[in-house]
């Protein structure tokens, strides 16, 4: 796991990086509510210089559906 | 040859030399032990060679120092790194009333061999309290001396001096020089030579061995040199000469060091990056106004940062900091045959230029094109400019967005008519009607560029009212519900609705296409299908009295991600499906957080839906925007245990969905029935 974006999840969530891992996500993690959802998108455009659609946003559920959609967009994490 | 070391491995290097020379030596500081070595990796290296007397301390600049006072009063040699120079200021009585009355209260001179070393400057985006220039703040205090880190010298001999003297010394480090390499071989460039000058060759001065004409000198410390040699460079294809002056030592000023170089320049600049105001450059024009009267052409010029906060954000950053263009500015500005006396009048920085336009600002009406707010709505009689998005001075190009705009219901942003430099009139934060200038662009090199107006010229000329201003976002919505309270005689109704079927619905659909669907979209369908069956609530009241009704559905709904709240529109809701209408909600939502909601996406509402859905939240009464007949709150859903016909004990979800409406238009039983028929819809 790229420790680069789960510090970034974990900044946003405001949670430290040790409980952030692959299967955070809204159903497992309190703190990833619908406003937050929406800064971890903005933050990871931010940082990787990618463009995520609206259904791509919708169909994140966990960190690792982030990595997956870096990789999908050929980004090095 | 090699590369010239980087600056912080320069100075690195003449640490770990001074700790092999002197064994008595000592470094104290905040995270200075490896492997971090320092905030910024400058005293790499030197606890692992010398565990013994390089020691992190405690997050206390007073207590740091107070401890090198008495290391010093033992004997002892002490470097002192303050981790960010802006907290100098808790070592400020340290420094005052014990490092340097120490050198001489007590009957005999007491050497003090301690250099407080301080990262200063901005251009690293770190903000108004890590970003300072504090030089000026140290000036005049006796036995107290000032030096500087520059990429000119050698920072081995620039310890060497100051801890030479005997006597408390403070070492400024910019620290946008840390990464830039230092000049080696009396060379800069190609054209550029540098030399040391004086018995303790304090002065680096910059010169061109080519040139003929009398230059222009610019004096500035280590951490504007760079910025000088660049202007330096600009003005020379600009046909000016100049040279830069660097002394390693700021204070006592040196002034036998350049005297000579006095005669026969065509003028004396000043650049500092501190704000303007009781300056080391104040102090250099002091000393050389009573060394060298005579031998000055014209009144010494003093340039720096503009007088603010340093922002954080880097275009904003920017605009306050000195620059290599503001001192080019000067250069070339002085050599058009300004007068003296006007020249020192109405361009220095000393006197901000937004408390004292003079006759600059009336040249540039004439030269420029003004950048006019055009009418953006119908609702509003002014709007607020939110945000110049180029620093001033800047060169924009045609449709470059520079500004922002904020009406009541969205921002705008405003691209430039016109290629040139631009000139901003109007501070952000400030009101701005329709139709007004609130700055200009003017053709390049027509005119210096003016230092950004203060973040609020208001408060500064006004005398101060008690409480804060209403922030600009919220002056939006609080005319958007005093015009409802004032127009609208509302009425409320609230069902309580069975949501159970809804949320199940927006699962399934979820689980089908792999995206989050929410209860949210399911009611924006159901409103939307309803329109046909109920065109009174999604109608318009005129002023006079008139109905017009909708042709579709265009479906507002509140969004509030920490921006502000804001009333985008979903057109045409009921030809989107399930899934488009959540993609519309997701990217309104994406907007309003990155401050992209514009007007265009707020126009043509005709119901809205209030999302009052906090946690916890069970009832809410909506605001119904003017304009708008109905608002339908949304609370967050609730668990509650029902009997059902068969007489069995069941979990349901429940919302109490609440309607306010416009009495003049729609009535309590035509409320009730559109809730019912809602409730039903939701049965999915």
């Amino acid at each position: 796991m790229s420790s680069r974006l789960v510090r970034l999840v974990a900044d946003v969530l405001e949670l430290p990086v040790d409980q952030v891992d692959a299967q955070t996500g809204p159903a497992t993690t309190a703190a990833w509510v619908s406003l937050r959802h929406l800064q971890i998108v903005a933050a990871v455009e931010d940082a990787y210089g990618v463009a995520i659609t609206p259904r791509e946003i919708r169909a994140i559920r966990s960190v690792a559906d982030l990595r997956e959609l870096l990789a999908r967009r050929g980004v090095d994490e | 040859m090699t590369r010239a070391e980087r600056m912080s491995q320069h100075l690195n290097r003449a640490l770990h030399e001074l700790f092999a020379a002197d064994e008595r030596a000592w470094l104290l500081g905040e995270d200075v032990v490896d492997p971090y070595g320092g905030a910024f990796k400058v005293t790499q290296g030197l606890s692992t060679a010398y565990p013994d007397r390089v020691l992190s301390t405690p997050l206390s600049e007073n207590g740091i120092t107070g401890v090198a006072g008495g290391l010093a009063l033992c004997g002892d040699t002490v470097i002192v790194e303050i981790m960010f120079g802006d907290f100098v200021g808790l070592a400020f009585d340290q420094i005052i009333n014990f490092l340097t009355k120490s050198v001489a209260m007590y009957g005999e001179p007491t050497p003090m061999r301690v250099v407080i070393r301080c990262p200063v400057g901005g251009g690293r985006g770190y903000g108004p309290t890590h970003s300072q220039s504090v030089q000026k703040h140290f000036i005049g205090i006796p036995h107290l001396a000032l030096f500087e880190l520059s990429p000119l010298h050698d920072a081995a001999d620039v310890l060497a001096a100051a801890l030479r003297r005997g006597e408390p010394s403070m070492l400024f480090e910019d620290k946008i020089l840390y990464t830039q390499r230092r000049y080696v071989d009396n060379r800069v460039d190609e054209r550029l030579a540098f030399e040391l000058l004086g018995a303790d060759r304090n002065w680096a001065r910059v010169y061109d061995p080519g040139a003929a004409a009398a230059p222009t000198l610019v004096i500035a410390p280590g951490g504007v040199a760079n910025r000088a040699i660049a202007a330096a460079r600009k003005a020379w294809e600009q046909g000016r000469n100049v040279e830069v002056l660097v002394p390693a030592r700021l204070y006592p000023f040196d002034v036998d060091g350049v005297l000579g170089l006095l005669d026969g320049a065509d003028g004396v600049i000043v650049a500092e990056e501190s704000t303007a105001g009781g300056t080391w450059g104040s102090e250099v024009a002091t000393r050389l106004y009573a060394a060298a009267w005579p031998l000055l052409r014209r009144p010494i010029e003093l340039v720096s940062s503009a007088a603010t906060i340093i922002p954080s954000a880097p275009h904003l950053e920017r605009a306050v900091l000195l620059s290599a263009d503001t001192i080019l500015e000067r250069i070339m500005h002085r050599s058009t045959g300004e007068s003296a006396a006007s020249g020192a009048a109405s361009h220095d920085r000393a006197a901000p230029p937004w408390e004292t336009p003079g006759t600059v600002v009336a040249q540039a009406a004439e030269q420029g094109v003004a950048v006019s707010v055009p009418k953006l709505n119908n609702n509003d009689d002014s709007y607020v400019l939110l945000e110049w998005l180029v620093p001033a001075g800047a060169t924009v190009e045609i449709g470059q967005v520079i500004a922002a705009v904020e009406t009541s219901k969205a921002i705008e942003e405003l691209a430039a008519t016109h290629a040139g430099v631009l000139r901003q009139d109007l501070a952000a934060g400030a009101d701005c009607v329709p139709g007004s200038t609130i700055g200009y662009i003017l053709s390049a090199g027509a005119f210096p560029a003016a230092a950004p107006p203060a973040a609020e010229p208001s408060v500064v000329a006004q005398p101060a009212l008690p409480g804060r201003p209403l922030p600009p976002s919220q002056r939006r919505i609080a005319d958007v519900v005093a015009a409802s309270h004032r127009e609208i005689p509302v009425a409320f109704t609230a069902v309580r609705v069975d949501v159970t079927a809804a949320l199940a619905y927006a699962r399934r659909a979820a689980d089908e296409t792999g995206a989050d669907v929410s209860l949210t979209e399911v009611v924006i369908a159901a409103v939307a299908t309803l329109h046909e069956q109920f065109p009174a609530l999604y109608a318009q009241l005129t002023g006079d009295g008139r109905v017009i009704d909708a042709a579709q559905p265009s479906v507002g709904l509140t969004v509030d991600v920490g921006t502000g709240l804001f009333l985008p529109v979903i057109r045409d809701a009921a030809k989107l499906d399930l899934g488009d209408l959540a993609d519309t909600v997701v990217e309104l939502r994406m907007k309003a957080l990155r401050n992209r909601l514009r007007e265009d996406d707020m126009a043509g509402m005709n119901f809205l839906v209030a999302l009052n859905n906090t946690p916890g939240v069970i009832y809410a009464q909506p605001i119904i925007p003017p304009g708008v007949t109905c608002a339908l709150s949304v609370p967050d859903v609730h668990r509650e245990v029902v009997l059902d016909v068969g007489g069995e004990v069941r979990e349901r979800m429940m919302a109490d969905l609440g309607l306010a409406y416009d009495h003049r238009l729609v009535n309590g039983a035509q409320a009730g029935a559109y809730l019912a028929a809602l409730g039903a819809a939701l049965q999915l």
